[in-house]
């Protein structure tokens, strides 16, 4: 069977917000990951895993002004590598305040660091805060030639309530 | 000192296995006087000299039809060579062959039939660091960065308590070794056109991918149940044979020299 990134562009209203986050996670990092502006959590309908780079992503976006943390322990974390030279990024939770710095950066370490192609398939979530504390779910499959749609729409929430 | 490299016998003379072995010593004394830029530079030398010998093995798989040989050792040129890239100066890089090779390795392998790979998917528990055996968690790390060379070895990070998951079939694999095809069943026209008219793994030549369109009476001789000419996937049958022209995927091949008559002209797979 042939297991590779379809085409998908959709933004949903989302029922995670920081609050249940928080209660949610993980006692020994809870108190961390509230101060944080960017968290990455775990992917492909699982519980626990992140995607392989991830924490060359976290280094990333923290070497880059975006205060961020994993949605695990430490002892806990583990990593997912994936079938396919497909971008597997992950999924976000992102604060609405560094909505526009988060744009910018999570842009140039796609197009830079990871040197992706126009055609190259990448999958990633976006959990955006909204200015009133609800949140969009932006998820965007397929060619990295139209994550700019992706992106923009994100871009589009920071001043949305 | 000027040493010709361009073939498998050079490749094999004794002025490339000195040149190894001078290398070796040269980081060894390095070593020894901790001198951590001049090891690194040892590093590099001697990755780039072996990089330059592996592509002309892969050259010479080509010229005797060792498809599936020669496409596994493009993938080793491919990553020794992105290593490299991010170890070296461009300068570097460029005078030592490095992306003359890389460059050749992606026209190389996109010319090759093979679609179809089989990728295992897997977790991964935790990774250590190949120089310092740090066990890297998401708030541990060490000081030494993946993918640079330290002391002359390169920083990797060793998987550990790995758990399979699953084997799919995809397009584009991480590892292009992975290939499901049988070679015998398969067509590598393109290569062996291409191999025929270069006379080293060096020479200059690029490709253009295109399309060129054919009057459909010179498709008499394909089967309605055969793929259709068009590369659409579908049957003939069911595609293109009522048409009165198709369309077929085109490579044009340009070389920095002149090529026998009959090489220029097109080549009618049909």
């Amino acid at each position: 069977m042939a297991l590779e990134i379809k085409e998908k562009f959709e933004v949903v209203d989302s029922e995670t917000d920081i609050e249940r986050l928080i209660t949610d996670a993980p006692k020994e990092v809870a108190e961390t990951i509230a101060q944080k502006s960017v968290i990455i959590l775990p992917s492909h309908e699982s519980a626990d895993s992140f995607y392989h780079g991830t924490l060359e992503t976290l280094d990333y976006l923290n070497d880059h002004g975006l205060s961020t943390d994993v949605y695990s322990n430490d002892d806990e974390y583990k990593e997912l590598s994936l079938h396919g030279a497909d971008i597997w990024l992950g999924t976000f939770f992102i604060k609405n305040f560094v909505i526009p710095v988060f744009c910018s950066v999570i842009a140039a370490y796609i197009y830079e660091k990871l040197r992706a192609k126009k055609d190259d398939k990448i999958s990633l979530k976006f959990i955006v805060e909204k200015k009133d504390g609800n949140t969009t779910t932006v998820s965007y499959d397929g060619e990295v030639d139209n994550l700019d749609k992706a992106i923009d729409s994100v871009k589009s929430l920071s001043d949305e309530d | 000192m000027k040493i010709d490299l361009l073939t498998s016998q050079d490749a094999s003379s004794p002025e490339i296995s000195d040149l190894f072995d001078k290398l070796l010593n040269a980081k060894k004394e390095a070593v020894e006087r901790g001198d951590e830029s001049l090891i690194n530079s040892c590093w590099r030398e001697t990755e780039a000299l072996k990089l330059n010998v592996l592509f002309i093995n892969v050259f010479d798989d080509l010229k005797n039809h060792k498809y599936r040989d020669a496409w596994n050792s493009l993938e080793r040129c491919e990553i020794d060579a992105m290593f490299l890239g991010d170890n070296s100066s461009e300068e570097f890089l460029s005078n030592t062959r490095v992306r003359h090779i890389q460059e050749k390795v992606s026209k190389w392998q996109s010319i090759y039939p093979y679609c179809v790979f089989a990728s295992p998917a897997f977790t991964v528990g935790y990774y250590t660091c190949s120089i310092c055996g740090h066990k890297i968690r998401p708030r541990s790390r060490c000081s030494h960065e993946k993918g640079k060379v330290y002391g002359g070895e390169l920083c990797l990070h060793i998987a550990h308590d790995m758990e399979f998951q699953e084997i799919s079939l995809v397009t584009k694999p991480v590892q292009k070794y992975s290939v499901v095809h049988n070679d015998e069943t398969l067509d590598f026209s393109l290569i062996n056109y291409l191999v025929e008219i270069l006379d080293n793994a060096f020479e200059e030549w690029g490709l253009n991918w295109t399309t060129k369109t054919f009057p459909i009476d010179k498709f008499s001789r394909v089967d309605s149940n055969s793929e259709c000419p068009c590369k659409s996937g579908m049957r003939f049958g069911e595609c293109c044979i009522e048409k009165n022209e198709i369309e077929l995927p085109h490579v044009d091949f340009i070389f920095s020299k002149e090529i026998p008559e009959e090489k220029s002209k097109t080549v009618f797979p049909y």
